[in-house]
Parts: C-alpha cells; structure tokens; sequence
C-alpha cells in the first residue's frame, strides 16, 4: 500500500462522522469566514492612503515614504533620496513596461544588482494599507530576487492600487482558475531578526532600507 | 419562625484539608463572614479532601469515589462554599471530566458542580455582601492564584472587597496573574523547578515593598510564604477572608506569631 | 534529532544551575510576553478572530482528506510534485533521493519544524549534501551544535556574548563588533555567497491552501525568498495538518500567528508560492516538490488529541510558561518543548518516553489563555496523566501515596483522626517556633521553604468544640 493510501485509509477511519458533499463543505468553509469585517482591524475613519503611510512608516515596519503626483516625477524623488542616505552606488531598476518608460538618466542605471550592498528599484503590484504593506510576484519582468538582494530597496507604489485588507487582494489575483505567478509575497517594510535575545534588529539576510515612493495619479 | 428565615440560603462549607490542618482560621472567618451575609451555615462531618491530587495523577477513579462523597454530602445544600479557587475549581469545572460515562451520576455531579462557589466571589456576586466596619493596617500586595482567576474569573471580587476596608492600601504586584508554582503535586514532585518559579514570584512581591501579602488559595500562599520566611522577608501572608473578617492578626503564615 | 525526554530529570538539573541560560532566558520571555500584550490589546476583533481560526481548523480536521486532495490537485496543475510520507523514514527517503537525482552538493534551509521531526539533517547527510542554515537562529545553533531550543527562536538559550564568540570562532569574516547589529551583519556576510550558489533550496510550510494548491511561508528575514528563489531545487516538507481552506481562511491565520508569535501585526514576509519557475520567469527554480508529512498525525485525528492537530506553531504557550522559563528549551529532550511540546511528544513517540513531559506542569492555564486557536493544553496534559496512569507508568511512590490517601479520604471519621493527629505531631516537631525548618518525608517541600506550624487543632476538631459545631449536632 502506497504512503498516500495508507494517510487517507488512516484520516477516513479516525472522521467517522458522515462525509458531507463538496458543496456542503465548500459552504461551511464560506461560512467561516462571511462578514470579514468582524476581524479586520478599523481604520477609525483614516483614508487608505493615511491608513498606509502611517503602518509603513510606523516603529514596528520602519519604512520611509515619500508621495509624488505623477508617474514622471519618480526617478527625481528617487534620486533625492539617495542623495540625502549619502548613497552614489550604481542603481538596479526592475525593468518592466511602467518602469522603462520613466527617465532614468539621472541614476546610474545598471542592470546587475551586486550580490549585496547593492541599490535596487521596483514596482510594487499592489500595497495593503492595513498593514503598510506591499505586493510583488514574479514574472518575466519581475525577477523576485531583485526585492531581497539589495541593502537599499526603493519601492515606486501607486496610490490607485492601494487595497484595505488581504481578503480584497485575493480576488484580484485571478481567482482559482488563473494561471498563478511562482511567487507572491507581501513585503512590510525591511528585514529583521529578533533571533538574539528577542533583540529587534534590521536588515538580516534582506534590505536594511525600505523607501516607498508613491505616486497620487 | 419568620419569612427572612425561610428565604436564607443554605450554605455548605467545605473548607478544603489544606485549610483543614494546616489554617482552620480560613474556615473560620468564611463561617464568620458567610453568616454576617445572610446564609445558614452548615459545615457537613464527611468531608475530606475534593480529589485534586488524584486528578492531577491521571487516578480518575480515586478522584470519582472521592467526589462521589462529596456529592452525597453536599447536594442537599442550596450553595457549596470552598475558600480555595482550585478546590472550588475542581468541583466546578473538572468533576464532569471523571464522570462523562457515568450516566447515573452525571446529573447529579453537574447540578453539585453549578451551585460551587469560592468564598470571595460567592460573598461578592451572589450575597452581594461588603463587610462593614472592618479594619486593617497595611499595605498589601495580592497575588492572582490560577485555578480561581482562569477558570473562576475571580479577580475584581477581591480586589473591590478589599478597598472596603479601613487603613487598607493595595499595591499592584508585578505578573500578578503568573503563577507561584505551588501547582499541587507539582511542588514535591518537581521541587527545584517550583523553586525557581516561586522565587520569580518573591522577587516580585518584595519589590513591591509591601508588608502584607493576599491570595485566595492556601496551597499558593504557604508556598509564597514559605519561600519569604526561609529567605528572610518580613512580609505577612494572609488569605483573603481572613482580612474581610476582621481575623488577620497572628502575624499570617509563616509569620512572626501574635 | 535523538528524544531525550526520558531524562528530563538530568536536563533539569543542569538547566536550573546553567547561569547563561538564566540571563538568555530573563532577556527574552518578559519581552516577548510583553510584544504580545501590546499588539493584541490593539486588536480589538481579537476574540472573534480567535474564534473563527479555531472554527476553521476543527472544519478542516473534520474533512481533511477532502482538503488534502484539493490541494494535491492544484499545486499539482501549478506544476509542484506532490509526495506523500507516512513516516519520518520515508520523508527522509523522498527528500535524500530528490537530491540525489538533482546532482546536489549544497542546500540552504528555511527554519521549519517539521523538517526537525522528521531529522532531515540526516537524510541530507545521507545524500551527501552539505547542510546550510539560513535563519539566524539556526545558523547559530549549526555552528554550536546545538539542537533548537524554541520552535520560534531556536537560539533562545544563548546570551548575545555567547553568539559573539561563536562567530569570532566559526566566521570566515569575524564580526565587527560584538553588538548584535554587527552580529546579525556578520551572518549576513557569511551566508550570502551561500544563498546564491545553493544546489537545493529546502523549507517548511506555515500553511498549505487547499484552494490555490499554495504553500506559504512567514518569515522576517528574507532567508526564505532567498533560499527558495536561487537553486534549480526547491523543496517543501510539511505536515498534513498545516492545510487550510483558502486564502480567505489564510488571512485570519495570517492575523493571529506573528500576534501570538512576535507581537506584531504582520512579519516582514509572507510568501506565497505557487510552483516551479514559470515559462519566461527572471529567476525560479526549475523543480518544485512538496512533501506531505503524517507521522501520527492521523492517529491524533479522532481521539482526544485532536485539538493538538489546530496548533499554528506560534510559540505563545512556551513564552507564557513558568516552567519553561524555569528550564528552558532543551530540558524537554525532545524536538516540540514547551506545553505543546509536553503534549505532542507522548503523541510522536510515547507515553513512557515522554515520562515527565506531561507531569512537569503547574496546570496554570496561562499556555490555553495566550494561545491563538484555543487548544486545552492543560486538560490535554492531564488526560495524558490519566493514560500514564492507566498504563500503569506513574511512579510507585506516586502510586502509594495516593492510594494511601485515597484510602482516608473515603473515610472521613479516620481521616479527621489521622489529621488531628497529624497536626498535633507537626506542632511538637515545632518545638514551640513558628515556622519549620526541616521535615523527614517533606524533603520536597523543605529543600527551599518553610513551612508553616500549624493551629492547636484541625478545623473539623475545632468546630466540633465550638458552639457552633455543638448547636449544628443537636
């Protein structure tokens, strides 16, 4: 007997109770998380972009934020700001169809990011403002690592793809049907350990910088 | 006879073998207190122990012939009064584990086990009772006993009584609600680790600068007072009731006597 | 990793007079209990998140082989390879021969727990792999030798001094500085080339979706991306319990475990994978293999362990326990320490092998309180204790006390003689003082208290003298 007979032999025996169908089932499952509302922290009144700027820049994320109007505008906040962390190094850009058609003269654009201490740019899909969080998958023009490498990694957001709550991103994803991407992750701020005496420090193994310009348009 | 006599609750006090042999004066002042409230006190000759450490040893049927005896005893009363919150516990909450397959009990343990109260919150929420006139001079640290706290949620009950008292100053103790571990067997079987949690436990009481320090089960403050008397400390230990009622003055336990 | 509960005793004894692991151990558990009471205290729809997970998880035991096959289906259509192992034996077997077939020299690891149970070290070693700890903690007790100590902070027993020669010891490159932000940048330097030249990428698994056929992984340090992202490998090994519904049920779990956890709202990644590298993808790995873990899991289904089967691998329940803050991590013996660990232990090897685990408990319920899906751990533990029992495994002394007091407590006329004369004993071996010092028989009680001296007299024989007790017998 194979192992997988032998672990579902072993489950049917130990639920003696009568098998329901899988549309009972999958109603029960609806069922147990209907009305999310009922677990999903309030916002108290706050504006999703606010809700966002202030869990990303809080002590607990540690991201810093800066906003722009418009799309153009995001190579010169970028420059800025690593003119104000002292940072000339060559700059990584993610090379993808909303990033390309920016002006990037100003940066030192390379486009192999160091094995480490290195400056990269990226395009979040998606940020969580009940979290202060960002959403990035990989893809042919994402290429994953490109968020984890670096030591300062510059986030290029747009407001309009803020959503609240986890549970409104799911379904922008394609539902179950759609092809998914190898990897989605959703990335709140920079890295950490507290693996030394519950001692919170940042950047462990990912970036120790987190810069998220978001754009209003 | 008149009406007030026929409306008094019947209250059988079970005072628990700790308090038994080691602290009769618990039981005295619940009596005390029990009366001033309003209830008929009756404290019924066959009681011995409620079976926690049987219970605590995975001997369910040590523990079921004891609470069996316990039943017959104590069920024609309309309230069971313990000052314990794991004694009280025990007959509240875990008897029914002992007598799941015993259907010609069941419905006895159960009706027994809803109408256990411990001392402090049977005084506070069902006498709606505030000892009056009562005075003592200290301040005073009060430590959370697990049983009553988690499964009895007794904690604003002591807490509230014990502001109506005169002279009487409450200092708040750090982790009030973790645990002194006395833990029953767990304190003979396991020494060393009981030590070390209960001197965690002093540390913070001494801290407080307290002179005076309150809880509601026995087991928890011998053990509390028994690590502060061998290390030195001059803090008393009293229960809870034993201040309610005006009857904290031997010097508590482990203490310097009257 | 060898049980050793056995001899919890031993580790007891070394533990409680060990002054590092004191200092290591007074450093965290105060924190850590304190992170939490501050998020959750923020978290207003804690209860109602609370009870919901514990809702999802029973639904989901009670028609696991259901969600079990859905997910096999999806993550199948994503492209993953799903193997399934009864044992540890066998999921050792499955990894050490995907390995093998990959030609690997090297894998890096994600801190997972299952792969502890399961000893994946030695099926890594069989194959002729070298083995490379990415997370923090387990790179620390790597280079110690040492096992883990907590299933969320492996290295919880080590003070910082202690990881700071370690590293001035083991390091290609020694730290800047012995403060723990150069310790940390110190591990960074020494992994990173690792990361990126891997054979083999392997992790664990927070949780399975049945819906989308994903795994996700939780995790602060970005260990994780950069070791399943780099190597042609990647391979999951998971228990058959981690499995839930869908991403919706995911969000309220996603909620509760870096709470319980670390205290905050959310932990720096949560990852979802989905599969091999896709067609076109910049980076991935070719080969995607998940491994479904049971080892006993099914035997816990049904009885009265199930609830055990509901645990999110939080940590909560240990950094809440007096007993583990007492003695630490390694006193168990064993791969799970802590309440949860006291109750799985006897589930994934035996009653007799884990001997104290379910005894060394205070009851105290503060583990069931803190813990995110509401497992009776207490009632659990105690049960335990009552199948000891019945296995006739208590000790005999245990065994002859109670029957001893058993015996009286039936007999109330004997037993309130006994203890009066008991008292009355105690208070001549007073010799008049209040407090004594020393007791033959009370060895346990008097190696570090006193104990009180008792009153003229047992209540029962007090109350029959008094008024009342006269009145009362009219």
């Amino acid at each position: 007997m194979s192992d997988r007979s032998a672990i579902f032999g072993a489950i049917k025996s130990a639920n003696r109770a009568p098998a329901l169908s899988a549309d009972q089932i999958a109603e029960e499952a609806a069922q147990l998380v209907a009305i999310p509302q009922k677990i999903q922290p309030a916002f108290d009144g706050a504006a999703l972009l606010d809700r966002f700027v202030a869990k990303a820049t809080s002590e607990r994320v540690t991201a810093t934020v800066d906003r722009v109007t418009t799309m153009a505008e995001i190579p010169t906040a970028v420059s800025c700001y690593l003119t104000e962390v002292g940072q000339t190094g060559p700059v990584a850009v993610q090379d993808c169809h909303v990033l390309d058609h920016m002006d990037w003269s100003s940066l030192n654009r390379v486009s192999n990011l160091a094995e480490d201490g290195g400056i990269a740019v990226t395009l979040a899909e998606y940020g969580i403002a009940e979290t202060g969080s960002i959403v990035c998958r990989s893809g042919a023009d994402s290429p994953i690592l490109l968020n984890f490498l670096p030591l300062y990694h510059i986030v290029v957001l747009r407001a309009s793809t803020l959503v609240a709550y986890s549970e409104d991103l799911w379904p922008l994803l394609g539902g179950r049907t759609a092809p998914q991407s190898r990897l989605l992750t959703l990335i709140t701020g920079t890295s950490g350990t507290a693996d030394i005496e519950a001692r919170n420090v940042r950047g462990a193994h990912g970036p120790k910088y987190m810069h998220i310009v978001i754009a209003l348009d | 006879m008149n009406s007030a006599d026929i409306q008094k609750p019947r209250v059988g006090l079970f005072v628990t073998c700790l308090v038994d042999a080691m602290r009769p004066n618990i039981g005295f002042a619940c009596l005390k207190l029990l009366e001033e409230a309003g209830c008929e006190v009756e404290v019924p000759q066959a009681q011995t122990c409620c079976g926690q450490p049987a219970f605590n040893s995975g001997d369910d049927a040590t523990t079921r012939a004891i609470a069996k005896q316990i039943i017959e005893n104590f069920e024609p009363y309309d309230y069971v009064v313990v000052p314990s919150g794991s004694c009280a516990s025990m007959i509240r909450t875990h008897y029914r584990d002992v007598f799941t397959d015993q259907p010609d009990w069941i419905e006895r343990q159960a009706a027994l086990s809803a109408k256990t109260w411990e001392v402090v919150s049977f005084l506070s929420d069902v006498m709606q009772y505030q000892p009056d006139g009562i005075h003592y001079e200290g301040v005073v640290t009060y430590h959370d006993s697990c049983s009553g706290l988690r499964d009895l949620g007794v904690h604003d009950q002591p807490r509230n009584m014990l502001a109506g008292v005169e002279g009487l100053r409450m200092t708040p103790l750090k982790d009030n609600d973790a645990c002194c571990g006395f833990g029953g067997t767990f304190c003979v079987k396991y020494p060393d680790i009981s030590d070390a949690i209960v001197s965690a436990k002093t540390q913070n009481i001494v801290a407080t600068g307290a002179d005076t320090l309150l809880a509601g089960d026995l087991g928890c403050l011998m053990n509390m007072a028994g690590k502060l008397s061998r290390d030195g400390h001059k803090v008393k230990t009293y229960h809870t009731i034993e201040v309610l009622a005006g009857m904290a003055n031997d010097g508590g336990i482990c203490g310097d006597g009257e | 990793m060898i049980q050793t509960s056995d001899r919890f005793r031993d580790h007891v004894a070394r533990a409680l007079t060990d002054n590092d692991l004191k200092i290591a151990l007074t450093r965290t558990t105060g924190l850590l209990q304190s992170r939490r009471r501050q998020v959750i205290d923020e978290y207003g729809e804690y209860a109602e998140a609370r009870r919901r997970a514990t809702a999802i998880k029973d639904h989901t035991l009670r028609h696991l082989d259901h969600y079990l096959e859905m997910f096999e289906a999806n993550a199948t259509a994503n492209g993953a390879i799903v193997h399934w192992a009864k044992t540890p034996a066998e999921a050792r077997r499955i990894v050490s021969d995907i390995c093998t077939a990959a030609g690997a020299k090297t894998a890096t690891r994600v801190k997972s727990m299952l792969g502890e149970e399961i000893g994946i070290g030695d099926a890594l070693t069989d194959a002729g792999v070298e083995r490379i700890e990415t997370d923090l903690a387990e790179h620390i007790i790597q280079l110690a030798g040492d096992p883990p100590s907590h299933i969320v902070m492996p290295a919880m027993h080590k003070t910082h001094e202690q990881v700071a020669s370690l590293f001035d010891d083991k390091h290609t490159i020694a730290p800047d500085s012995h403060d723990i932000p150069d310790l940390v940048g110190s591990a960074r330097r020494e992994l990173r080339q690792r990361f990126l030249s891997a054979d083999v990428g392997i992790s664990g698994a927070n949780f399975l979706i049945a819906e989308t056929g994903a795994i996700v992984t939780v995790t602060n340090e970005g260990n994780s991306e950069l070791t399943c992202t780099p190597p042609k490998v990647h391979i999951v090994t998971a228990g058959i319990e981690k499995i839930v519904p869908g991403m919706a049920h995911a969000s309220v779990f996603l909620r509760l475990l870096s709470r319980a956890a670390i205290g905050a709202e959310i932990t720096q990644y949560t990852t979802f994978y989905n599969g091999p590298k896709r067609p076109g993808d910049a980076d991935g790995p070719e080969a995607y293999h998940i491994v479904l873990v049971d080892n006993h899991r099914t035997e816990m289904l049904g009885s009265d362990l199930q609830p055990m089967l509901r645990c999110i691998r939080c940590g909560a329940c240990m950094n809440h326990c007096p007993v583990y803050a007492a003695v630490g991590g390694h006193a168990y013996g064993a791969v799970y320490p802590g309440p949860m660990g006291s109750v799985l232990t006897p589930a994934l090897s035996s009653l007799e092998a884990a001997k104290d685990l379910p005894n060394a408990c205070t009851l105290n319920g503060r583990c069931k309180e803190v813990c995110p899906v509401n497992i009776p751990l207490p009632d659990m533990l105690r049960n335990l204790r009552a199948r000891q029992w019945d296995a006739k495994l208590a000790s005999p002394l245990t065994k002859v006390a109670l029957a001893g007091w058993g015996f009286m407590a039936r007999r109330p006329k004997l037993y309130h003689l006994v203890t009066g004369l008991g008292v009355h004993g105690l208070r001549v071996w007073a010799f008049g003082r209040n407090r004594i010092r020393r007791m033959p028989f009370a060895g346990g009680w008097v190696k570090h208290r006193d104990l009180p001296r008792p009153e003229k007299g047992s209540f029962m024989q007090q109350y029959n003298a008094s008024e009342h007790g006269i009145r009362s017998r009219r």
